[in-house]
């Protein structure tokens, strides 16, 4: 059974964790909000009602429970991420399933045992819903008088699963991209590169032509700002802007 | 063989004290003029949000943000040093300087 080692509490963080949104929560929400999961961030997320299906009462509990699983242990909580993801699709091995939903549950019954018993309120593990095809899997857990959703990550789930990694379906958006797909990225696109010395970019003059190393039959680049070249395309024009046709090498 | 007289030698600490004159005593660029560096040339941006992006299928056309008869731009690192038209030359690419850009 895997273990949870947790820490004691002071009483300012448990009283934070009681009153559900204290002072001690938005540092912890910050920090995760710049934690990158895929360039995921928390207010993604969180903020994605539609997408999530999920009340705001249990936005909330998404929040807290992140909380309070981060006063007790980060690591612990690397494992599980909160984004629920409801495919509804059993992809996984029922073997499979049962030991991920085992050691799922032993870790967070004991990490809520615990934060139950500082706090005085009964921490209760309602069924599980998992969806293995997803690769997400999602816990509900009564805690406090307020019902409380563990979304835990494909990480967890493939920890579990040993070799057999669990993947979102192909052939859809998954889930995760649809909570960021408003999210504006801007491409540059490269016509192409040349090397020349320093005397000789000194040396240019107007009329001059610098000759790249790409063909005129070439495609040229949409690069990512960090250097990822996203996509191959061929010049030319839409309307009077410049515009590149995309084509996926291979 | 007629034995050598070898004497050992002990370097000295080099203090460094600070001075006002610099060493490099010729011109900085003529230094470093035979240094080769990579240029890239930018036609523009293309502005999309995740979802467009990985709706882009085969063929899609993407708009840039610059237009047809637009200079583009010379890039070095992440400076522009020079804009000019799209050319083609010998079946090649290119980029005809019609602004360079001031030094800083």
């Amino acid at each position: 059974m895997p273990t949870v080692a947790l820490r004691p509490y002071k009483t300012s963080e448990l009283v934070a964790i009681e009153k559900g949104f204290g002072d001690i929560v938005a540092p912890w929400l910050d920090a995760w909000q710049r934690e990158k999961v895929e360039s995921l961030t928390a207010r993604n997320v969180v903020g994605n009602k539609d997408i999530l299906g999920n009340s705001l009462a249990e936005l909330v509990a998404i929040r807290v429970t992140r909380a309070i699983a981060l006063l007790a242990n980060r690591d612990s909580m690397a494992r599980i991420l909160f984004v629920k993801e409801d495919l509804g699709r059993s992809a996984a091995p029922k073997g499979v399933r049962d030991k991920v939903v085992d050691d799922c549950l032993s870790d967070l019954a004991l990490l809520f045992n615990h934060v139950g018993s500082c706090t005085n309120q009964r921490a209760e593990l309602l069924r599980p819903h998992f969806h293995f095809g997803s690769g997400w899997a999602v816990v509900t857990v009564v805690f406090g008088g307020k019902s409380l959703v563990f979304l835990l990550g494909p990480e967890l789930c493939t920890r579990f699963a040993g070799e057999r990694p669990v993947r979102p379906p192909r052939g859809q958006l998954p889930t995760l991209l649809a909570a960021i797909s408003d999210k504006p990225l801007a491409f540059g696109v490269e016509l192409g590169s040349t090397t020349l010395t320093i005397g000789q970019i000194q040396n240019l003059a107007v009329g001059d032509v610098v000759r790249l190393d790409t063909a005129s039959t070439q495609p040229v680049a949409l690069v990512s700002k960090s250097g990822y070249i996203v996509s191959n395309g061929y010049l030319g024009a839409s309307d009077i802007r410049k515009a590149v046709q995309l084509y996926r090498e291979n | 063989m007629a034995k050598k007289v070898v004497e050992s030698v002990e370097l000295q600490q080099l203090d460094a004290v600070p001075g006002k004159r610099k060493v490099v005593t010729a011109p900085a660029l003529e230094v470093v003029r035979d240094v080769k560096v990579r240029l890239t040339a930018v036609l523009g941006e293309v502005s999309l949000t995740v979802g467009e992006l990985f709706e882009m299928a085969e063929n899609s056309v993407v708009a840039l943000n610059t237009l047809v008869d637009e200079d583009i731009e010379l890039v070095l690192g992440d400076r522009v040093i020079a804009r000019g038209a799209l050319v083609i030359a010998d079946d090649h690419f290119g980029i005809q300087i019609s602004e360079i850009m001031k030094k800083e």
